[in-house]
């Protein structure tokens, strides 16, 4: 797809990056030395099961939890040193923002949309200053109608809830949006209409995407590269394209070929597939 | 072929709590022994309440009209008891979440071992012994242990093993399972519909998978059913879905998911214009194979005339 930077910086960094979580004395290695780079202008999966790593991965990266070592550069700032300072913490929120599962969780009921995406501009004004105008630009931007905007989220339909986080994360304008699952619980329909709509948004804003999914067609719609993770390690990384048509690893194969088709209608194809492992 | 369950022109209403919505609007179809039928379809459908028609579990404030027949009997009539024997005995039932339907405080085996000890009034230790097999045969490996194990010990892949086995203990006749793989990695997700099919062909079962995902029917099931809007708008062999699928809503699901294959520029999306022609399109059934009723037959012939409006 996009010509390849190699002198261009790279968007993000993933150092040897280990998280331990230890509780009442049993300890889970979460991510076991895992390290990849998210080149500038190329959007990247992350891809696993539950377990993988993947999620603890996101959060690191978005730098809600510190890993037990290794680190991240996003953009080149280290964001595995805990943020104390508002302005630090303003700052960190332009580089990176994320987008999660369900629209249902992360947004506040009791505000309209509108208010919602208002709050978020006073913490990072827009260009021109102009808030209220920057709402419904946003609004517009990602298919809301102005009556939507004055509704609470909870009159509203999954995928137009998910249109509200996705407005909500552009306002901050961040280089960086990580979709963990985003259009993992939507209808087929709204799904691709969310695909499209980020598309878009990314061709439009120059957003790049780390996308979070244990979807491969999901994947393979947004991303240029792809990274597998299992039990916390980095099994194999590449094109997204070239990893999904012809895997290198087992488990990768594995994972592709779980995915339900045809050839589960062959005799013995499905039990053969699930004797595995 | 003798049909097993046999569901003809179904008409649910139910109370939102301002007015009646019709969510089920006219649906027929049928499940033989030994066979899956796939219902697909979006949010809002009907493909659940079609399901939980079945098991009469729709609110007491639901009405309509139409029929059901298990077995040849009338499960619209029947009175309590009939009603309690038919659900305990006749069906097995598997919905998306193991957690939500195990009691978390209660060993796996109580919760194995409930229908045998309550519906087949086996002793305790017959009805451990039979659990044990019973965990056997949906592959869990070590099945005494995890029979003394809590829930929280066992991953969700395992504990979804667990309630098929429990679903299974009273040998049913006809299995419900809503959207039982969901939930899972798709690893997982494989293992439990070969599971679900093996049952399906080794006990005669009949089975309905209802699923929002329509890769997951056309390789799992042996029929199809595509409900929009409270009808079944297609029904289809499953291994005709891609290229024998002819209802204009059938066709946009299945080009609206995106593709391990290609990426594609944009995805096609569904407008508000489709929408209103996917109501008006005749239904289409498989061309008299498959069981598809006599009225169903008739309007697919109708759909031979393109656009003909109901």
């Amino acid at each position: 797809m996009s010509a390849e930077q190699p002198d261009a910086a790279p968007a993000v960094v993933v150092d040897d990056v280990t998280r331990v979580f230890s509780k009442r004395g049993r300890r889970t290695v979460a991510v076991d030395g895992v390290s990849f780079i998210m080149r500038a202008g190329r959007d990247l999966g992350i891809v696993g099961e539950s377990g993988s790593g993947k999620s603890t991965l996101a959060r690191i990266i978005m730098g809600l939890d510190q890993p037990t070592s290794g680190r991240v550069l996003v953009h080149g700032e280290d964001l595995t040193s805990k943020s104390r300072s508002r302005a630090e913490r303003l700052r960190r929120a332009k580089l990176v923002q994320m987008v999660y599962q369900d629209p249902y969780g992360s947004l506040d009921p009791r505000q309209t949309v509108r208010s919602c995406l208002v709050e978020v501009l006073r913490l990072h004004p827009p260009r021109g200053g102009n808030v209220a105008a920057r709402a419904s630009e946003l609004g517009d931007l990602v298919g809301l109608t102005p009556a939507q905007l004055d509704r609470s989220p909870v009159g509203l339909s999954g995928g137009q809830r998910q249109r509200v986080a996705i407005a909500r994360a552009l306002a901050v304008e961040p280089r960086l949006i990580i979709l963990d699952e985003a259009v993992a619980a939507l209808d087929i329909s709204i799904q691709a209409q969310i695909l499209n709509l980020l598309a878009e948004l990314r061709d439009e804003l120059g957003t790049a995407y780390l996308l979070i999914s244990h979807d491969l067609a999901v994947v393979r719609q947004l991303t240029d590269d792809v990274v597998v993770l299992h039990h916390g390690r980095l099994v194999e990384q590449g094109e997204t394209g070239a990893v999904l048509d012809d895997p290198a690893e087992d488990y990768t194969r594995r994972l592709r070929d779980s995915i339900p088709s045809r050839h589960w209608r062959e005799p013995g194809m499905l039990e053969e597939l699930t004797r595995v492992g | 072929m003798t049909e097993l369950l046999e569901v003809e022109d179904l008409v649910v209403e139910l109370f939102d709590g301002a007015e009646w919505v019709r969510a089920l609007d006219g649906v027929s179809f049928t499940v033989a022994p030994g066979e899956i039928v796939g219902f697909i379809g979006e949010s809002g459908s009907g493909k659940s309440t079609a399901v939980n028609a079945v098991a009469r579990l729709l609110p007491a404030s639901a009405r309509g009209s139409g029929s059901i027949r298990f077995d040849g009997r009338d499960v619209l009539a029947f009175r309590q008891r009939e009603l309690a024997r038919f659900r305990s005995e006749e069906l097995g039932m598997v919905f998306q979440d193991p957690r939500a339907s195990v009691n978390p405080v209660t060993t796996v085996g109580e919760y194995v071992t409930e229908g045998l000890r309550k519906t087949k009034r086996m002793p305790r230790a017959a009805a451990y012994a039979r659990a044990e097999q019973l965990l056997g045969e949906v592959g869990i490996a070590e099945p005494a242990q995890r029979l003394a194990e809590y829930p929280h010990q066992l991953s969700g892949g395992m504990l979804q093993r667990a309630v098929i086995a429990a679903a299974l203990s009273t040998d049913p006749r006809l299995m419900l399972a809503d959207e039982a793989t969901t939930a899972l990695d798709v690893t997982r997700q494989a293992e439990i519909a070969a599971i679900l099919r093996a049952a399906t062909r080794e006990r005669g079962l009949g089975t309905i998978f209802i699923t929002h995902d329509l890769e997951l029917a056309g390789a799992l099931c042996d029929r199809i059913c595509v409900m929009y809007r409270g009808r079944i708008v297609e029904q289809l062999p499953a291994e005709e879905l891609h290229g024998g699928a002819r209802h204009p809503y059938t066709l946009a699901l299945l080009r609206s998911r995106p593709s391990i294959e290609e990426r594609m520029p944009r995805l096609p999306t569904i407008t508000a214009a489709d929408r209103e022609a996917f109501l008006t399109a005749p239904a289409v059934a498989a061309g008299g194979v498959g069981g598809a009723s006599a009225s169903e037959a008739s309007t697919s012939e109708a759909s031979a005339s393109e656009g003909g409006a109901r």
